[in-house]
């Protein structure tokens, strides 16, 4: 449509007519701000989470979920993108100076802050999961979305 | 593709026409921080639901009877949902 557009306004004499063409979808999805009634997944999500490395030992990210007082801690690369989730109950079972690679769930599923949050907290609950990682289209992390957070 | 390049040639296409060009997100801050006028083309209630910060709406089906309410001096930047 933005093409049809903009050559009508160049038709017309405008210029220089520029066409962002990824459009709205791109720009939400990048969790940049937006004018509107929309009530999307990032404005609920939970910013500043517990994240690690993969080479950080399984010590250290204990400490960072007691200290959060939630799960998972998430695992970053030095890109900030999302390459795994570690949970208590493997962290628990392994040695203290294992490193946080070792026992991480990688390949967790995502999803983008432009998702609308009462569709995504309804398929969470058919699905019954109760939170989910959200990133941008290049993986890097913005945060955690808990479908309870929708209620409160 | 990486963000921000172009996603197609600009500019005089050879036979005497101005061709839009097509940008990314980078571009499109950087022109606007710079003067450039935000449209978007779809329904106004797609617009209402979200839209980029500062963007006037301009239905595609009614721009011609619109063209008027734009500032012919500034560059115009045209978006809608995406690719399509």
């Amino acid at each position: 449509m933005s093409p049809r557009a903009a050559w009508r306004l160049e038709a017309t004499g405008f210029g220089p007519v520029y066409d962002y063409v990824a459009g709205k979808a791109d720009w939400l999805a990048a969790d940049l701000p937006f004018e509107g009634t929309a009530q999307l997944a990032g404005m609920f999500t939970r910013r500043g989470v517990a994240t690690t490395g993969e080479r950080a030992p399984v010590a250290e990210a204990l400490r960072l979920l007691a200290a959060q007082g939630f799960g998972p801690v998430l695992v970053l690369n030095q890109a900030g993108v999302v390459m795994g989730a570690a949970y208590r109950d493997p962290l628990a079972a392994a040695p203290g100076e294992a490193e946080v690679g070792t026992v991480m769930r990688p390949g967790v599923s995502t999803v983008r802050p432009s998702e609308d949050a009462a569709a995504l907290a309804h398929r969470m609950g058919h699905a019954q999961v109760t939170r989910v990682v959200v990133t941008r289209a290049d993986g890097t992390l913005i945060g955690l979305f808990f479908a309870a957070d929708m209620n409160s | 593709m990486p963000v921000g390049e172009p996603l197609r040639g600009g500019g005089r296409a050879g036979i005497g026409v101005i061709m839009p060009t097509g940008i990314g997100r980078d571009e499109l801050r950087e022109l606007t921080g710079q003067g450039a006028q935000l449209v978007e083309v779809l329904p106004a209630g797609d617009y209402d639901w979200a839209h980029l910060p500062g963007a006037v709406n301009h239905p595609l089906k009614e721009l011609d009877a619109r063209t008027g309410q734009l500032d012919r001096s500034r560059p115009v930047i045209v978006y809608c949902h995406d690719w399509y």
